[in-house]
């Protein structure tokens, strides 16, 4: 009897791998949260800039995954306050329709540690988000 | 009701009325009364019978007749032919007029004798005898001239006059004819013959409708015109929201049935159960745009079966009826829908497309040929008829990176007709850095356009083509300064010793730019080019200081 509740109290503690999606397209959004779901990981969807900062601040979180341009607050802002002002080492996963080479390297120097150009793989998503995750760890 | 108030109602009435042009009052005649007068004159504009009376020295008074466009004027009262015939030749003799001869008049007595309002008040009786007669008086001034109606008649014998003289009322009859006459006495003493008859017209009118009524039109036609107007605005913007939200839930709803779908969610069955309102075109352009928006945003595994639901959908049926619309906006969007979801279907259509007579159509075809021919994505740059102008290349350009397709040897199509291609082919070769052929590209420097020419040079340039030096240097004296400056440019990379001379003669020459460009291409040619600086400085006895401090300095 005692050592199955102490096999229960042990499943408990073992938490889903937390994500936050910041996105404004909402069809991305919602594809990345069925993609990411399907891997066994916990989505947290937030459809703006703003949002996903209310977000961080009151859930702890394993990976952010942002768009770069978003209404009230931009991918750029999230990784600054996330780096600057939250002091945290959270794994940053930046999507974005612009590739361009001055964009991606901002986003770098900033403390993004991955970047992704739309149209993205979901297959690759998923890779990407595995290795930060792993890294994490 | 007291008498003042009535009467006041009853204006009331007749100016709505004659704004709403529904009613015409007219006087009614009870019976006709015949005589015999003497007409004097016809027109059909009004007479200025003061000015006629003077002139033939009438004493008696004149009526006038109006009926079907013509001002008749009349004198004396005769019962019978004879006597009026009599007269007719006695006042020829007196006055002078000739041509007037008796007429029989038949007057109609009005009905009533009859206070005018109560005239005003009756009905309109059609009557082929009712005319309106009026007598001229001339013993009246003729600041003051006013047609006077016999006392049996109303004063107002028309609507539009009652409410002129309404209006009259309210801002001064007295005003408003002095202004007239005055307006009519600068005409005279300030506008030519020919022009002042339309002038005197136009005065005429403008106080038979007294300017007042007029604007009250138009302030009237002003309010109506801005009703609709804000009318139609309301119901355009209620339908477009309406539209639009339409759109917006249709789009959100597909969006939601179509990922379940994509994420194995859902079978297919359930999937087209859920999709409502499928033979709409409005919901099958919604579709559409919606797998566009999956394709923009995902690629991959989820390409095959985007496309799937495209055609199983027969959206694809769709799109190929838009690329044969008679509308270019329709055709370029039918290609791009079926570049993007249907690339089978878009790759055998395409080709009709690349030299399409409107620049859009083939514009879209031309980005979409790079997209659906990874192989050979510039293959179409051989056939082209039309030129390949900037934007299609930029287009074309992105989509090559974005879809990041293998970059084909741009030197196979620098041979084209069209000038566009070939400086595209240089750009692409200088961005790609393909020098396998140079030969090609030295041929470029004998091309007829400028910007060929500049580009062959820079060409030759940004890929260290060592050969084409002394092609460079025998065109140089040939060339504009534009093309000057970028072979200066090229010597700093592909230069020697050999052209310190020529730098320095372009030094000693040239203009302030050419100077710079000879200064920097010495100065980054090697140490001994640096020297030379210090040497044309000295020998020449020029301060170079400024120039050397300006290619020095890193932000140049």
């Amino acid at each position: 009897m005692i050592k199955q509740s102490l096999t229960e109290v042990k499943l408990i503690t073992i938490r889903m791998e937390r994500i936050i999606v910041a996105e404004d397209n909402k069809l991305v959004l919602e594809t990345i949260f069925h993609s990411l779901s399907r891997e066994g990981y916990e989505i947290i969807k937030a459809n703006d800039g703003k949002e996903c900062i209310d977000m961080l601040e009151k859930t702890e979180v394993d990976l952010i995954i942002t768009d770069l341009y978003m209404p009230f607050i931009n991918g750029n802002e999230i990784i600054s306050i996330v780096r600057d002002e939250h002091k945290k080492k959270t794994p940053i996963l930046v999507l974005s329709a612009a590739g361009a080479e001055a964009i991606v390297l901002k986003a770098f120097e900033l403390g993004a540690d991955d970047f992704m150009v739309k149209p993205f793989s979901l297959v690759e998503l998923n890779v990407r988000v595995r290795k930060l995750l792993a890294a994490r760890k | 009701m007291s008498r003042t108030k009535l009467y006041s109602w009853k204006l009331i009435t007749r100016i709505v009325c004659v704004l709403l042009g529904i009613l015409s009052f007219q006087p009614v005649y009870s019976s006709d009364s015949v005589y015999y007068a003497v007409q004097l004159a016809a027109s059909k504009e009004p007479l200025d019978i003061g000015r006629f009376t003077r002139r033939y020295h009438i004493t008696e008074s004149i009526k006038e007749i109006v009926s079907e466009d013509w001002h008749r004027y009349i004198i004396g009262k005769f019962e019978n032919l004879r006597t009026a015939s009599l007269y007719a030749s006695e006042i020829e003799i007196k006055t002078g007029i000739t041509g007037a001869f008796p007429r029989k008049v038949t007057e109609p007595v009005p009905q009533a004798e009859v206070k005018p309002d109560t005239v005003s008040k009756a009905k309109v009786q059609q009557s082929d005898t009712a005319k309106i007669i009026r007598n001229i008086s001339d013993s009246i001034p003729r600041e003051k001239k006013i047609i006077a109606v016999p006392s049996a008649l109303p004063r107002s014998s028309t609507p539009h006059r009652e409410l002129n003289q309404l209006i009259l009322r309210i801002i001064g009859d007295k005003n408003v004819n002095q202004t007239k006459n005055e307006l009519i006495e600068y005409g005279k003493n300030h506008f030519p013959l020919a022009f002042r008859k339309i002038y005197n017209n136009f005065i005429e009118r403008t106080y038979t409708y007294p300017i007042v009524l007029i604007f009250i039109i138009l302030i009237l036609v002003f309010i109506i015109n801005l009703s609709l107007i804000l009318l139609i605005i309301y119901n355009t913007n209620k339908f477009k929201n309406k539209k639009e939200r339409y759109r917006i839930f249709y789009r959100n709803y597909y969006e939601e049935v179509l990922s379940l779908y994509l994420f194995d969610i859902n079978d297919w069955n359930t999937t087209v159960t859920k999709l409502k309102r499928l033979k709409k075109p409005e919901n099958r352009r919604i579709l559409t745009l919606v797998l566009l928006i999956f394709k923009e945003n995902l690629r991959g595994e989820m390409d095959a079966k985007i496309t799937e639901i495209f055609v199983r959908l027969e959206l694809n049926k769709d799109s190929l009826k838009l690329t044969k619309s008679p509308f270019y906006y329709k055709k370029a969007q039918g290609i791009r829908e079926l570049t993007n979801l249907d690339p089978k279907s878009a790759t055998n259509i395409i080709n009709n497309f690349i030299n399409d007579k409107h620049y859009q159509i083939r514009t879209e075809a031309q980005v979409s040929y790079v997209r659906l021919h990874p192989e050979s994505p510039f293959d179409f740059l051989k056939n082209l008829l039309s030129p390949f102008s900037q934007w299609t290349q930029l287009s074309a350009f992105h989509i090559f990176r974005l879809h990041q397709i293998p970059v084909p040897a741009f030197i196979n199509y620098i041979d084209s007709a069209q000038p566009n291609v070939r400086n595209f082919c240089l750009r692409m070769i200088i961005f790609f850095q393909q020098f396998e052929d140079a030969t090609e590209i030295f041929k470029m420097i004998e091309s007829k356009l400028e910007t060929s020419r500049f580009l062959a040079i820079r060409a030759i340039n940004d890929l260290r083509l060592y050969d084409g030096k002394s092609l460079l240097l025998k065109i140089y004296e040939s060339e504009p300064v534009v093309n000057r400056v970028e072979i200066i440019k090229a010597l700093r990379n592909i230069g020697d010793e050999e052209d310190f001379h020529f730098l320095e003669s372009v030094i000693l020459t040239g203009s302030v730019t050419m100077k710079v460009e000879a200064c920097r291409s010495l100065y980054y040619m090697s140490r001994k080019g640096e020297e030379r600086l210090t040497q044309i400085s000295q020998k020449h006895n020029i301060n170079l200081d400024l120039y050397l401090a300006h290619i020095k300095d890193p932000r140049n």
